[in-house]
């Protein structure tokens, strides 16, 4: 399988951590909670666009709220896909930060 | 919460809605009215409004980002699906891909030969500030352009006038230019010395202020080459031989580079103007004597038409001088007109004469040949669309807008269209345009994208056009059926499709015309080649003297070789040499063309009296006032008996002896003028002619040839069968008849090709029907029946218009080409209405049987 983008990767990790309560709001907030940066609600939609159209997250609908001009919040979940995409991410990640020479960072 | 609910930014809402695509839109858009719902309840209205426009702003380049994304995905999937169509059906794309790139070919060289004439002498700077003077004369037939002019008015303008920056004269001379070994005959260009100035040709070795002066020579790049081979010839010196027998040694000076290719005239070697006047000891100053060419450069050319007005006062000069040729009038011509003019004007230096019928005809033809093609695409497209409407019909159920499916095909199409335009110019490289080269000479057209920038646009606009031209209504159509009739099994593409039917019959009709064309034209060259002269040019050997008082010697010196039958002598050459004058008859004034000849002349060329006698040897008055007219002449003058009338030459009266049948001393594009001819004394004559005995010809050719190089060892002999004095002109006849036939031919098969898909396409899908007739007991022609009548009724149609089209055509064409051609019989169009018949029933018939052999059972299984 092709490595994920860098945001690609961010936002379904973030899916993956809201475990069922993961729509565009939350997600966002989740994104900042993790890496400190504040994303555009574009910039969060546009890998979510790509990664569901690769298969590793599927989408379905809640229920329509007026807080949301009568629309309904559109929960995504990991499939089984996206599960192994986020391992084999891992161990990339892993593999590739494995036997760095120091960089001066300790982390206690 | 908050009963009353404020509401997002309606703008920025808009313009969220717009950039983003549908699926994203309605998640996306849903968190930012919750997110602004929250910020307003926490924090008011105002900052909840902030926020939702800088967020939005802020997500637009995300947005658009993701938009493109599946732009992109989308066109990789189009691609993917045009190039599958296309090879599904690799017959009838081939055909089609193939029969548009042979229109585009022709269509290009069409171009060429349009921009060849279109932007003649474009390249010199001062284009629009030039003008070359052109003399009116008046004549009984109206009057006629001359671009010959005196030669003082050159300088007489540049003098009276200061609008007048600078002027250039031109004429030609005959003479021999000699260096070390090397002796040819060169056409020597006397110009003045501003020539480089006012005209825009390059030197390649020499200084542009240095040359023309004394007796230095420019030479041209090929003159130099033939001369000095690769060296430098600056400063090397060569005798010239001009007029009389004086040989005088001139300085080369400079060299020019190679002409351009659009250059309406050319030079080999070119002098100052005031030497010719020295070489030929003529007076500067006289007004009876005319140069080839006068250039004026104006300093602004709106300054023209003050000119223009101002210039009849040099007529007055000029018809005072000149009792025989009155002028009625100075015209200016600019630069840029001339080329394109030239058939109009008589004596001028253009190389060149492109009539407006030709490019026309050529232009027309390579119009006809991609209507023809684009016609096909869209007949084959249409049917085809029957085998895609099940892909339609679920892209549309999918969501898919009508306007993203025409721009699907529209997009197959223009790449269709693209592989075609590469085919269509490899094809016109290295096939039409070496071809047009080859068969019209003068041309040499180069199929060449990055030099020829609008050679470049044509071919852009030519893209487009044909591709939305053959590709907007079958995508229309198509993109129109709905998806419910489409699973419902309810819409077919009729098969009586009235349109598809009209496009055919518009093919036959263009197929016809062109055929009509080739055939006539193919007649045509035949008559050309084999009509009667109007005397007997076989036998008939003619020797250019190049200087007077060489005929005696040589005569006398031929004569007795006892291969002659009769020698002649004259001033003028049969065949392309026009001498004009102008004499008076019954108080009016004609221009009428004039002969000098000698004794026997008549015998050796064959030309018949007809009336009265030729000169007689015996009779001494003849050489004083005895003249013989042409048949056209006494048409002219409605004289049924025309011996003893008179007519005023010079001021001189001479009588009419005789009557010779009209004979054609050019050929047959040229109507017969009336003709004078004198008897000349034999220092004058300038050509002999000899009659030798039939077989003998080429035996006399060498004798007299022979006898030349010992009277003048140091003059080219130049001697020639008179029977091919038109051989150039006949072979572009015949040359004109092969392209006509080429195009012809090509769109006979693009029409069937465009059969040939129809009627494979059409079988295709009745084969239900044809199967069910066949288990039935259906013959093989009974099918064949069927099929064909569709065909034969549009054929029939076609062929009543395209008659009377076709020939009220070609009428026009031959018309204004040929004065003197064959009237048109029912052969052409006999004949095209049967080659067309034939190809296309050959098409239908080969299809047919391939329908008729297959098993029944396959196309009835599915029911």
């Amino acid at each position: 399988m092709k490595l994920l983008s860098r945001s690609e990767e961010i936002v379904l990790m973030a899916i993956w951590k809201l475990q069922g309560n993961a729509y565009g709001v939350t997600i966002r907030q989740k994104i900042f909670e993790d890496t400190g940066q504040r994303w555009s609600i574009g910039a969060v939609y546009a890998p979510l666009h790509r990664i569901e159209k690769k298969g590793l997250v599927k989408s379905y609908d809640g229920n329509p709220v007026p807080e949301r001009g009568g629309r309904s919040k559109v929960y995504y979940t990991v499939t089984a896909k996206g599960k192994k995409s986020l391992i084999q991410m891992k161990e990339v990640n892993e593999s590739v930060w494995n036997d760095a020479p120091n960089l001066g960072v300790d982390k206690a | 919460m908050n009963k009353s609910f404020n509401h997002p930014p309606k703008l920025a809402k808009w313009l969220l809605h717009k950039l983003t695509g549908w699926k994203v839109r309605y998640s996306a858009l849903g968190d930012f009215d919750e997110i602004f719902h929250s910020i307003a309840e926490e924090k008011g209205s105002g900052i909840a409004i902030i926020w939702y426009w800088f967020q939005s702003i802020k997500s637009i380049p995300s947005f658009f980002i993701d938009k493109i994304y599946w732009g992109v995905i989308m066109l990789v999937n189009y691609s993917k699906l045009a190039f599958r169509n296309l090879l599904k059906n690799k017959q009838s794309s081939f055909i089609n891909i193939f029969g548009l790139s042979a229109a585009i070919g022709v269509s290009i060289v069409s171009f060429l030969f349009f921009d060849f004439n279109y932007y003649r002498d474009t390249f010199h700077k001062n284009a629009a500030n030039i003008f070359l003077v052109e003399s009116v004369v008046e004549n009984k037939n109206g009057d006629q352009l001359w671009g010959s002019t005196p030669i003082p008015l050159g300088p007489s303008l540049k003098g009276d006038f200061p609008q007048v920056k600078s002027f250039v004269r031109l004429n030609r001379i005959g003479g021999i230019v000699r260096f070390e070994d090397k002796v040819f005959n060169e056409v020597i260009t006397f110009v003045d010395n501003d020539f480089f100035n006012v005209f825009t040709f390059p030197l390649l070795y020499g200084d542009k202020n240095k040359i023309l002066t004394d007796n230095n020579i420019v030479l041209s790049y090929e003159t130099a080459e033939k001369y000095f081979g690769n060296e430098n010839p600056l400063g090397k010196q060569i005798t010239l031989n001009v007029g009389n027998e004086i040989k005088e040694t001139f300085l080369v000076n400079g060299v020019a580079q190679k002409l351009p290719k659009n250059s309406s005239f050319f030079f080999d070697v070119l002098m100052p103007y005031d030497k010719m006047n020295e070489m030929l000891s003529e007076n500067f100053n006289d007004w009876t004597k005319d140069t080839r060419a006068t250039f004026i450069l104006l300093n602004n050319a709106s300054e023209a038409d003050y000119l223009k007005s101002n210039l009849s006062k040099y007529i007055s000069v000029q018809n005072d001088a000149n009792f025989d040729r009155k002028i009625k009038e100075f015209r200016l011509e600019p630069l840029r007109t001339m080329a394109q003019n030239s058939y109009k004007i008589l004596g001028d230096i253009v190389y060149i004469n492109i009539l407006p019928g030709q490019t026309l005809s050529l232009l027309s033809s390579g119009l006809f040949l991609l209507l023809l093609a684009c016609f096909n695409y869209v007949n084959i497209s249409l049917i085809s669309a029957s085998g895609r409407f099940k892909e339609i019909g679920i892209r549309k159920v999918m969501g898919g807008k009508r306007l993203s499916i025409v721009i699907q095909f529209l997009g197959e199409n223009i790449i269709f269209c693209m592989l075609a335009l590469l085919m269509g110019v490899l094809l016109g490289k290295y096939f039409f345009a070496p071809g047009f080269n080859s068969l019209f000479r003068g041309f040499n057209f180069e199929v060449n994208v990055f030099e020829n920038t609008r050679l470049l646009l044509f071919l852009i606009i030519l893209l487009i056009a044909t591709g939305i031209g053959s590709g907007l209504y079958p995508a229309l159509y198509i993109s129109s059926f709905q998806p419910a009739n489409i699973f419902r099994g309810k819409s077919k593409l009729k098969s009586k499709n009235r349109f598809t039917k009209t496009l055919l019959a518009f093919q036959f009709v263009l197929s016809i015309i062109l055929l009509v064309n080739g055939v006539t034209l193919i007649q045509n060259a035949d008559y050309q080649s084999s009509r009667d002269w109007g005397y007997e040019q076989d036998q008939v050997i003619t020797i250019p003297l190049q200087e007077k008082n060489r005929f005696i010697a040589l005569n006398n010196a031929v004569r007795s070789n006892t291969n002659v039958v009769s020698t002649a002598g004259s001033q003028e050459k049969v065949g392309y040499w026009i001498s004009r004058i102008n004499i008076e008859a019954e108080l009016n004034k004609y221009e009428v063309v004039q002969y000098g000849v000698g004794d026997n002349f008549f015998e050796t060329y064959g030309m018949e009296i007809k009336k009265g006698r030729g000169f007689d040897k015996e009779i001494k008055s003849d050489i004083e006032q005895s003249i013989i007219v042409n048949e056209t002449f006494a048409k002219m003058m409605n004289w049924d008996d025309p011996i003893g009338k008179r007519i005023l030459f010079s001021q001189k009266p001479y009588y009419i002896i005789g009557v010779v049948k009209d004979f054609h001393y050019v050929d047959f594009m040229w109507k017969i003028e009336p003709v004078v001819m004198f008897k000349s004394p034999e220092e004058e004559f300038m050509f002999l002619a000899v009659k030798a005995k039939a077989g003998k010809v080429i035996e006399t050719e060498n004798y007299i040839e022979k006898k030349w190089k010992e009277l003048y060892p140091d003059s080219p002999y130049h001697g020639f069968f008179q029977d091919q004095v038109f051989d150039i002109y006949l072979t572009a006849m015949k040359s004109v008849a092969k392209t006509c036939s080429v195009s012809a031919i090509i769109s006979l098969i693009i029409t069937c090709m465009g059969i040939f898909g129809l009627v494979t396409l059409s079988i295709e899908k009745r084969m239900k029907e044809l199967s069910i007739r066949k288990v039935l007991g259906a013959s093989v022609s009974s099918i064949a029946k069927l099929i064909n009548n569709e065909f034969i009724k549009i054929f029939i149609f076609s062929f009543i218009i395209a008659v009377p089209v076709s020939y009220y055509l070609i009428n026009l064409l031959l018309d204004s080409i040929w004065k003197y051609r064959p009237e048109l019989s029912y052969l052409p169009f006999l004949l095209a209405g049967v080659l067309l018949i034939i190809s296309a029933a050959i098409t239908v018939v080969s299809q047919i049987y391939k329908a008729s052999v297959k098993n029944p059972v396959d196309y009835l299984r599915y029911e």
